[in-house]
């Protein structure tokens, strides 16, 4: 029997120079590097083929497909595509740096303008991504990569996903733990993008607080955590929770007053806080979307948000933190791939 | 899917000119023949032609029914198959492996995605001679799909148009979601009409619209169709072969026009599609009532009437070259070429 197979070789647009291994995850090997020409600083992922016997993982098809339509200034921008003999490749721009690793890094000041400025390019990202009816679905620090220039772009696409129909089923078993909106923690099939905006709400405060703002020890305790910093939700402040599939036998915590909240975030200005609150408000229709967030007052009033050539930087070696960085990525691949397989078992 | 058509790389990559589509063929036929020189592969003669392109659009459907996917995913395998057969030559691969990967890509591009075993025994099931049993097979094929297609893969669809014009002619009708009734001279598709369009659409797959135009087009061209053709057929018999009709295959399901082009032509000039213009004094029967109000909400739109014009004539074509399709010669040419037999 002969089974004829195409094998063909396509140019890529440019030609690209590995310099250096960074990182090595579940389905690909990350190398810094050059586009040949331009000598422009790139990264490319190479996913290797040969480790799918059982077809290309959906989280590279998700970046893929998402990354090669939303081109925006605060989006990871996906250069070229390319495949050698047994590989493809995705070159994407060169980030060497991420918001984690800045929030984490203590030597570094922000100012209120610095945050601002962080969050409306986050905002913009987001926003972008929304428009185009894609929910991102694991906005965090460590997704939020820097550019040399200062622009902050969201990247990780990997569990990105465009809603065929407002009535399509979705796992809830999305977003980083910390960072995962209470109808997800209730076990919700039908959300929508105020999902991706609650993460906005926690890197917010994240960003003021310097430190994560409701770091669930376990999945089962994240919404413990989250009631207790918020409030519980019930029927009078979101019509319907009580029907989620989660909602039951939960503690009954008094929402925090605007005092409290103060107190909380002393940096904070009246704006500030306004739209951190419209940012984690429990019921998903009633927070903010993403255009609300953009036109909030906090953007119009002083400070006005620091240009991006002038936000801090990371202090330490480049190098070594780019090295960790990775190593994180890796881990984060392979806990999605677990998800990936254990999904895929159960379907 | 990116909700914007006119920022996708649909349009920004993948869409192809009249001219330019001729020259990518031209290429491909060069390849090939190149290939053919060197025996490369095989002699046998394998046209990519129209009854090709029905013979792979009905091997894509055989599989998405046997796995019961949705439509729209068996549209993105079908658009995947004419993309990758514009930079390939239908010799170099093996088509029945090429349209199981299509759908198997497809499946997890609309979120719908099947495990690759399931695909491979599904198509090996329907065509065991053909299909490898070694799963890795699709698998290496998917990522010379994805190279093809320059990892382009979102994908805009007729269909969702399609809806869009019809809750326009709701609200045109100033009804919204209660009970359409077509007969008060509305533009309201019926649920019969409404079908009719959807099944234009599917057929649609088997053309290089879906590469030359943007999808609206195709709805517009299909919701034309449906309502001057048929309408202008006074009795809507479609077993009448005097009329020019619409009517469902009950053999394959796709749709057919049982006349010839010839009685298309008499049909529309008292139309007069694309002016609209009707004499006040004349007196309409009520079907032309419908298809003026129709071609006057047509001519008010921006909608690019070349191209409509161009995608109904596309579609005519393919219909009147369907009713003498005959799968048999292809089905031996490509057990020539894949099995030596």
């Amino acid at each position: 029997m002969s089974i004829v197979a195409v094998k063909l070789v396509r140019k890529p647009k440019h030609t690209y120079i590995k310099e250096k291994k960074v990182g090595e995850g579940t389905y690909a090997v990350v190398y810094l590097g050059k586009q040949e020409g331009t000598k422009r600083d790139i990264a490319i992922k190479e996913i290797k083929t040969s480790a799918f016997k059982d077809g290309l993982d959906m989280s590279a098809i998700r970046e893929m497909k998402f990354l090669q339509e939303l081109k925006h200034v605060n989006i990871i921008e996906l250069v070229d595509v390319f495949s050698t003999s047994d590989n493809l490749n995705l070159v994407l721009e060169f980030l060497p740096a991420d918001l984690e690793m800045l929030i984490k890094d203590k030597a570094v000041i922000f100012t209120p303008a610095d945050v601002k400025s962080w969050l409306l390019m986050t905002l913009r990202g987001v926003h972008h991504c929304h428009r185009n009816s894609i929910l991102h679905r694991d906005l965090k620090p460590n997704n939020l990569l820097l550019a040399p220039d200062g622009q902050l772009k969201i990247a990780d696409f990997g569990l990105a996903r465009s809603p065929n129909a407002p009535l399509d089923e979705l796992t809830s078993n999305v977003v980083t733990r910390w960072y995962r909106a209470p109808e997800l923690l209730l076990g919700t099939r039908y959300y929508t993008g105020a999902v991706d905006i609650w993460s906005v709400g926690i890197i917010f405060a994240e960003l003021m607080l310097r430190t994560p703002y409701l770091p669930g020890p376990s999945d089962a305790e994240q919404l413990d955590v989250t009631f207790r910093a918020l409030g519980t939700a019930t029927e009078d402040t979101w019509p319907g929770v009580s029907s989620l599939p989660g909602y039951n036998s939960l503690k009954i915590y008094p929402p925090p007053s605007r005092n409290e909240l103060r107190n909380r975030f002393l940096a904070a200005t009246e704006k500030a806080l306004d739209l951190l609150i419209w940012l984690t408000t429990m019921d998903p229709s009633k927070r903010f979307d993403s255009s609300e967030a953009l036109l909030s007052d906090y953007f119009t009033e002083m400070p006005r948000p620091t240009e991006c050539s002038h936000l801090p930087k990371k202090s330490g070696q480049v190098d070594e933190a780019l090295k960790r960085k990775r190593e994180d990525e890796a881990q984060e691949e392979a806990k999605k791939k677990e998800l990936q397989t254990a999904k895929r078992r159960k379907a | 899917m990116s909700a914007d058509f006119w920022n996708s790389t649909q349009r920004s990559q993948w869409q192809f000119t009249r001219e330019s589509l001729a020259q990518a063929r031209k290429n491909v036929l060069a390849i090939e023949k190149k290939m053919g020189e060197r025996g490369e592969i095989s002699q046998v003669n394998i046209p990519y032609h129209t009854y090709m392109r029905i013979f792979l659009h009905q091997l894509i459907l055989k599989l998405g029914r046997r796995i019961a996917v949705r439509q729209i995913a068996i549209a993105t395998a079908e658009v995947y198959t004419t993309r990758f057969l514009t930079q390939a030559s239908i010799k170099e691969t093996n088509p029945y492996l090429l349209v199981t990967t299509c759908l198997y890509l497809a499946c997890k591009i609309e979120e719908c995605s099947q495990h690759i075993r399931t695909i491979v025994n599904e198509a090996r099931n329907l065509w065991p001679e053909y299909v490898p049993h070694d799963a890795t097979k699709v698998a290496e094929f998917e990522f010379y799909l994805i190279q093809e297609l320059n990892s382009y893969m979102v994908l805009h669809h007729p269909y969702r148009s399609l809806l869009q014009i019809n809750d326009v002619f709701k609200e045109l009708a100033g009804i919204r979601n209660s009970d359409p009734h077509p007969e008060d001279a509305s533009l309201v598709l019926s649920p019969n009409e409404l079908q009719n369009c959807w099944s234009i659409i599917n057929d649609s797959y088997i053309t290089d619209l879906h590469i030359l135009y943007p999808p609206h087009i195709i709805s517009v061209a299909s919701v034309f169709m449906t309502i001057v053709l048929q309408q202008s057929s006074p009795n809507q018999n479609s077993s009448d072969p005097a009329n020019f009709s619409l009517g469902l295959d009950s053999t394959d399901g796709s749709l057919y026009f049982s006349s010839h082009s010839r009685t298309l032509h008499s049909a529309i000039p008292e139309v007069n599609p694309f002016t609209g213009r009707v004499e006040a004094s004349t007196v309409l029967s009520e079907p032309s009532a419908r298809i003026t109000m129709f071609t006057r909400w047509l001519g008010a739109t921006n909608v690019d009437l070349e191209e409509v014009i161009d995608a109904i004539q596309e579609m005519i074509v393919l219909y009147s070259m369907w009713e003498h399709y005959d799968e048999s010669q292809i089905k031996r040419s490509l057990s020539v070429m894949l099995l030596g037999r």
